[in-house]
């Protein structure tokens, strides 16, 4: 597997960020050292990206921010999921799978999996 | 680490420092310096980790287009700049580069307004101070009337400055439409000409500058009938 387009991803990127604060607390680099794993590299998320996406998310009230603890002198801002951000995420799952379910309508080799 | 703090920095250089920005800079430094020693904890070397950090922040266009499109809606290129702004939390009158070139603007020009109202009272000044020395009475006219012109120079010019701060910054006030111009336009120029014709022909010069104050009161008038 090549290295994703960013392009391709954009709309994605929520899904991806939120999934890792499902069962717990995470901060920037944690986030984005665990996608680069679960993607077996095929994904290396710019930091521009996650952390405007970050912004974003707060603003739109789906995770919330706090200090926790100290690395190099400077304090980790981490990131809990609220519950308008877990119904945020759930809605994002149905999304994709509606998206998926159209796409592959199209893809030769996978229309066959379309029963409608 | 230096490079990715400047990087970092140069980075947001260009972006309103609102709090929501100023706080996501901080994060990313945060977060690329503690990446920055894990990397050097898997026996990277320093130049190599600095690499591999910079190569992927992502760049000022990235930076710009992620806030621009924090609504997330399909917008056009117009829209997406409102978006961006409306985004990253409402601009105070510090934030926008521009308006900031603005407030700059309107100190200096304050302060040549004051300059070229002193060159206005100095004209005067300087003719009646070379005249009373009565060896070069000319330099009187001359510097009377240099005073004046360097004044009226700097009035002009920055007025003309202003007007395009306050077209860039859409700060202009739209509320005098077409018609209304076009009224009171019609009514100064026919107080005028009443004025000349009753001062010509009836010689009513001097209660005759009542027209005037008579225009003021209907322009007043026409303003609050355009406001309705």
């Amino acid at each position: 597997m090549g290295a994703i387009n960013s392009d391709a991803i954009r709309g994605f990127n929520d899904i991806i960020i939120l999934y890792h604060l499902l069962d717990k607390d995470s901060y920037g680099y944690e986030i984005s050292r665990q996608i680069e794993a679960l993607t077996h590299g095929s994904y290396l998320i710019k930091e521009t990206t996650l952390y405007s996406a970050f912004s974003r998310l707060e603003r739109n009230g789906y995770v919330a921010p706090y200090l926790g603890a100290e690395s190099f002198g400077k304090q980790r801002t981490y990131y809990t999921l609220t519950q308008a951000g877990r119904e945020y995420y759930q809605e994002k799952c149905q999304e994709w799978l509606k998206v998926k379910a159209v796409i592959d309508s199209f893809i030769r080799g996978a229309e066959s999996q379309q029963e409608q | 680490m230096e490079q990715i703090k400047n990087y970092i920095e140069a980075l947001f250089s260009s972006l309103p420092k609102t709090d929501e920005v100023l706080r996501m800079q901080i994060n990313m430094l945060s977060n690329m310096e503690e990446k920055y020693h894990a990397l050097l904890g898997e026996g990277k070397g320093q130049a190599e980790a600095v690499g591999l950090i910079i190569a992927q922040i992502g760049s000022v266009d990235d930076l710009k287009q992620e806030l621009g499109l924090l609504d997330q809606a399909p917008q056009g290129a117009l829209q997406a700049e409102a978006a961006a702004e409306a985004a990253i939390g409402s601009p105070a009158l510090s934030d926008n580069p521009l308006r900031q070139q603005y407030f700059e603007f309107k100190r200096k020009m304050g302060l040549f307004i004051a300059i070229a109202v002193g060159l206005f009272i100095l004209a005067p000044m300087t003719m009646a101070l070379f005249i009373g020395f009565a060896h070069f009475p000319a330099f009187g006219f001359f510097s009377f009337f240099l005073c004046i012109a360097v004044g009226v120079g700097i009035l002009i010019y920055f007025f003309t400055q202003d007007e395009k701060y306050r077209e860039e910054l859409d700060l202009k006030k739209a509320k005098r439409d077409r018609k209304t111009e076009a009224i009171s336009s019609t009514l100064w120029i026919g107080t005028v000409i009443l004025f000349l014709f009753i001062g010509f022909f009836l010689n009513m010069w001097h209660p005759g500058w009542i027209v005037f104050l008579v225009a003021a009161a209907i322009q007043v008038w026409i303003d609050y009938r355009a406001k309705a």
